[in-house]
């Protein structure tokens, strides 16, 4: 399998004689989402260090890359031309040093060629920066060094610097040669480095004409030419990047709905039949039926921003952003980001289960413990409602839809009514019942109790939580991961123990007991060996809600390359999408070790709380950024108070009796306890809500006609009513005396 | 116009259970000026000038509230008079509620208007049209339903009770005993002992069955 890698290199401060360089915060992050789209897995190099070490990391980079690979090196920041050389300056590196030609501990060589593997590296340079002192007889980038497998791209041409655009990205400076770079491989146009050349030269030179500033021309370096080198300038070594298509920026008066399609529907077809019907689903009638049903959730929701969502009553067409994505593109690095937030701020996820692919499972997860909207499960591929099917234990009560593909006629009309309808009751629902739930680990990660031990943190020292297959043929990997990984523990952690939930011997439901451990252990490892959709469902999960994030690791028979794959091969593509993404730690039954002991290693170095540009975290962070814009609100006290006792002992029970009282059946001699105790608790709940509007809200001193006003009427006459009917006259009278008193007080 | 009325409903509701708790507890000053108070909120609202605006259900609801409100302060032909208008809601705005038709009836006994004898067929009417309500399904919405309602299962007890089936009242108390609040109960079994209390003193030769069914409720209570 070809690996394409790319390292990102910034230097922003400097030692005397050198300026800082503040387009350097741009450039990198800029680049590092073009590479990410164009199909490169992304490194960044941190900025603190020194010359040896940073020559060190570029030297094993080379290294690495092997037969088939392209490994891309980008530097941002300054070159210095000794010697005839061409150098990089490290971070806070003198300029005496750095030209000191006697001495080259001080800065990094560009020649990376004779530490090349077999495979191809490019090293794009955007350093040629002040002309006043660089340039002469010892020109920056004047150096003829490389080859067919060691290309070096320049950021301009001979007599010429690389300049900075000011103001050029979001109202901050940017490297002119980084943006045009970043544009031209973004564009989709421009796969081989000629056609990259060509694109960001002709970038340059807009952008430079646009600034009024002098020429710069871009140009590759790559020593003598070669029978080879006309090849090499001509391959295709940047996919056309796939653009994120989720909406940039949650509107809080618009309806946003995600759909996640399965690797096996996102081949069959150019557009999906799915995807077809469900943008059918959010347009004309159908498009109505789901905003009004939309509307009845959202309308009027306040979030916990302080903003409150205003939804139209019946725009035409229907304010609906629907973003669709196949699951082998949600893990590309530079989409993977904007996934996680859609999943978070999406009123409607619809993810197609196809098959229970591991990408779309572990989507679920992020989406359950961070979300309660509405998300609809639909399986297709011949599936349809009560046909026989595995579903993941984990999901066993998850209530599936079908999108099999009608045949013709009326049928595809019933399909889309039939999802639909399922949009329209999840709102509904959803509106109406609190605890609305369509997946099922929002509650049990939040409901833990109200110890303080019932949130803690469960350490290494207690147990590391291993989520993983529970398949037969897993069970020698679990006898020998175990082993293997308590043996390592074992150096550090006395009682070392490393548990599956059915090692912990809890009676509780499962899905009580394993979000609460997934939520609170801190060391947690995933095995992603058999492609167990329940394991990618937790692991979602956790990387969703705990900031220690989760060590993957994979018996290496199990990735495209291995000998166990062939089962997998549908899912090919998500599966290394998310091996690029997630780096799993890979280990062979009885073989080679090391990668356990690092994987383990990790896992008792994990410091939340210290650990800087951490990775295991992402997921947790994204998700928590997220949520600070698109939460909603806890409800006000008052009102929880008031739901908790409506639904105990509804008001309108007195005038019309009671639907659906559980076990009203108290038996021939028996006290009616049951009843009486929720009138009582009902009407106890009911006081503490009209105290808690009469003195923390102070609604009493509202207009009359503030609806909260009129709540606190209502409530306070509800509340004395129901104590005038238990004979608690005193307190009855109190409320009512202070409802006249506002009442007087207004007129 | 409808939630005016609901909010004024809520208001009666609460001088009608402050009288209820200042008369047991021998406050009668006060349970009259509650009652009272709760009255001339429903003359108020009442008195609007197009009573077919409102929703029936809440312009019936109204006109039986004052009439218990009459009733608590001994005014019964006047609350005759409020059933009277209420049952005739109840019927030309084919409301499923029957607690006006029923008051009206019991009413009438209890002002010496009519016989138990001589409102047989109407009461026998009326409980045929409660059962229907009780057993028609084609009505039903998932919004509410008669047979949710505690009072139907009241009224049909009531109507069983007066027609002398005092198996099929006592099976019908049940349901409404568990269906309803614990003190709407309560509320049933003073009316049932003020008719057969009238009817006793009047001399009707009926009035035998209507204690039994009001001892039948009273003892059902006691063992609950």
């Amino acid at each position: 399998m070809q690996k394409r890698r790319a390292l990102l290199v910034g230097i922003e401060e400097y030692g005397a004689g050198f300026l800082p360089l503040r387009a350097v915060r741009q450039d990198v992050p800029f680049m590092g989402k073009a590479l990410g789209s164009c199909g490169y897995e992304v490194e960044e190099v941190l900025d603190d260090q020194d010359a040896v070490a940073l020559g060190k990391r570029l030297r094993e980079f080379c290294e690495a890359c092997d037969e088939g690979d392209v490994h891309v090196i980008y530097f941002s920041g300054h070159g210095r031309s000794v010697a005839g050389k061409d150098y990089l300056v490290p971070a806070r590196a003198n300029r005496d040093q750095v030209d000191d030609k006697e001495n080259d501990y001080s800065r990094v060589k560009t020649d990376f060629s004779e530490h090349v593997g077999r495979g191809l590296v490019v090293f794009i340079i955007d350093a040629c920066r002040d002309g006043a002192t660089a340039k002469g007889r010892e020109e920056f980038g004047h150096e003829r060094v490389g080859g067919p497998r060691f290309v070096r791209f320049f950021g301009c041409s001979h007599n010429e610097i690389c300049q900075v655009f000011p103001k050029g990205h979001n109202g901050e400076d940017i490297s002119i040669f980084s943006k045009a770079l970043g544009e031209a491989l973004q564009s989709g146009q421009c796969c081989s480095l000629n056609e990259v050349l060509g694109r960001t030269t002709d970038k340059c030179l807009a952008i430079t004409k646009k600034a009024a500033l002098p020429v710069q021309k871009p140009r590759l370096s790559f020593g003598e030419m070669t029978a080879e080198a006309p090849e090499m300038l001509k391959r295709r070594i940047f996919d056309p990047p796939v653009v994120s298509p989720i909406w940039k920026q949650f509107d809080s008066q618009r309806m946003h709905c995600l759909l996640i399609i399965s690797e096996s529907e996102s081949r069959k077809k150019h557009e999906s039949e799915f995807h077809w019907m469900v943008k059918q689903a959010m347009t004309g009638g159908f498009g109505s039926r789901v905003w009004g049903a939309f509307r009845s959730y959202a309308n009027d929701r306040d979030l916990i921003n302080g903003k409150r969502r205003v939804i139209e009553e019946s725009p035409d067409p229907p304010l609906i952003n629907l973003a669709t994505l196949a699951v082998n593109d949600a893990f590309r690095d530079h989409v993977f980001d904007d996934v996680v937030r859609a999943l978070v701020e999406a009123d409607l996820v619809i993810f197609d289960v196809t098959s229970f692919e591991p990408g779309v499972l572990l989507l679920m997860g992020i989406r359950s413990a961070s979300r309660r909207g509405v998300s609809l499960s639909m399986h297709g591929g011949g599936w349809r409602e009560l046909d026989d099917i595995n579903v993941p234990f984990n999901l066993s009560d998850l209530s599936l839809g079908s999108h099999t593909e009608p045949e013709g006629g009326k049928e595809e009309d019933r399909v889309t009514e039939t999802l639909v309808q399922r949009i329209e009751y999840g709102f509904r629902q959803l509106a109406q019942q609190p605890r609305y739930q369509d997946l099922p680990a929002y509650d049990a990660l939040r409901q833990l109790g109200p110890l303080y031990e019932a949130a803690s943190t469960i350490f290494a020292s207690t147990h590391v939580l291993a989520l993983a297959s529970y398949r037969k043929p897993y069970k020698r990997n679990w006898q020998f991961l175990t082993n293997q990984v308590k043996g390592f523990l074992r150096s550090r952690i006395s009682k070392p123990e490393i548990v599956r939930l059915v090692d912990l011997g809890n009676p509780q439901l499962v899905s009580q007991f394993l979000y609460e451990q997934i939520r609170r252990t801190a060391a947690c490892i995933v095995d992603w060996t058999e492609y167990s959709p329940s394991t990618f469902f937790e692991l979602g999960v956790r990387l969703a809600v705990s900031e220690w994030g989760a060590i993957q690791v994979v018996d290496d028979r199990y990735l495209p390359e291995g000998e166990q794959f062939h089962k997998w091969e549908g899912m090919a593509g998500q599966i290394e999408n998310m091996r690029t993404l997630f780096n799993p730690f890979t280990y062979r039954l009885d073989g080679d070790s090391s990668q356990i002991r690092a994987a383990v290693d990790l896992l008792l170095d994990l410091n939340p709380g210290m650990d800087q540009s951490s990775k295991y975290d992402r997921v947790y962070r994204r998700v928590s950024e997220t949520i600070q814009e698109i939460a909603e609100a806890y409800t006000p006290v008052h009102k929880q108070l008031m739901d908790a006792a409506d639904a105990l002992h509804n008001p309108r029970q007195g005038r019309e009796g009671a639907p659906q009282i559980l076990f009203r059946h108290s038996g021939e001699n028996s006290k009616q306890y049951a009843k009486t105790e929720s009138e009582r608790a009902a009407r106890e709940l009911r006081i503490a809500a009209w105290l808690y509007m009469e003195y923390r809200v102070k609604a009493g001193h509202l207009q009359l006609n503030d609806p909260l006003r009129e709540l606190y009427e209502q409530l306070g006459e509800e509340s004395a009513s129901a104590l005038f009917a238990a004979d608690e006259v005193e307190l009855g009278q109190l409320i009512l005396d202070s409802l006249q008193e506002k009442r007087n007080k207004h007129e | 116009m409808s939630n005016q009325f609901e909010a004024v409903l809520r208001k009666v509701d609460v001088q009608r259970t402050s009288g209820d708790a200042y008369r047991k507890a021998g406050d009668e000053q006060r349970a009259l000026a509650a009652f009272q108070k709760g009255e001339g909120l429903l003359e108020g609202v009442l008195n609007v000038p197009n009573p077919e605006d409102v929703d029936a259900k809440f312009l019936a609801e109204a006109h039986g509230a004052l009439g218990g409100i009459l009733r608590r302060l001994g005014r019964r032909a006047e609350a005759l008079q409020a059933y009277r208008k209420g049952a005739q809601i109840e019927t030309e705005r084919g409301l499923d509620s029957t607690y006006n038709r029923l008051n009206s009836i019991k009413y009438r006994l209890l002002t010496g208007a009519d016989t138990l004898r001589a409102l047989e067929p109407e009461i026998k009417s009326l409980a045929t049209f409660i059962e229907n309500s009780l057993t028609d399904t084609s009505k039903a919405t998932d919004k509410s339903d008669v047979r949710d309602s505690g009072w139907a299962w009241a009224d049909l007890a009531d109507c069983n009770a007066l027609l002398g089936d005092l198996d099929k009242a006592e099976k019908y108390y049940i349901t409404f005993i568990e269906k309803s609040e614990t003190k709407s109960p309560k509320t049933a079994l003073d009316v049932l002992n003020d008719l057969a209390t009238h009817l006793d003193e009047s001399g009707d030769p009926d009035a035998a069955r209507v204690r039994a069914a009001a001892a039948s409720l009273e003892g059902r209570l006691d063992r609950k």
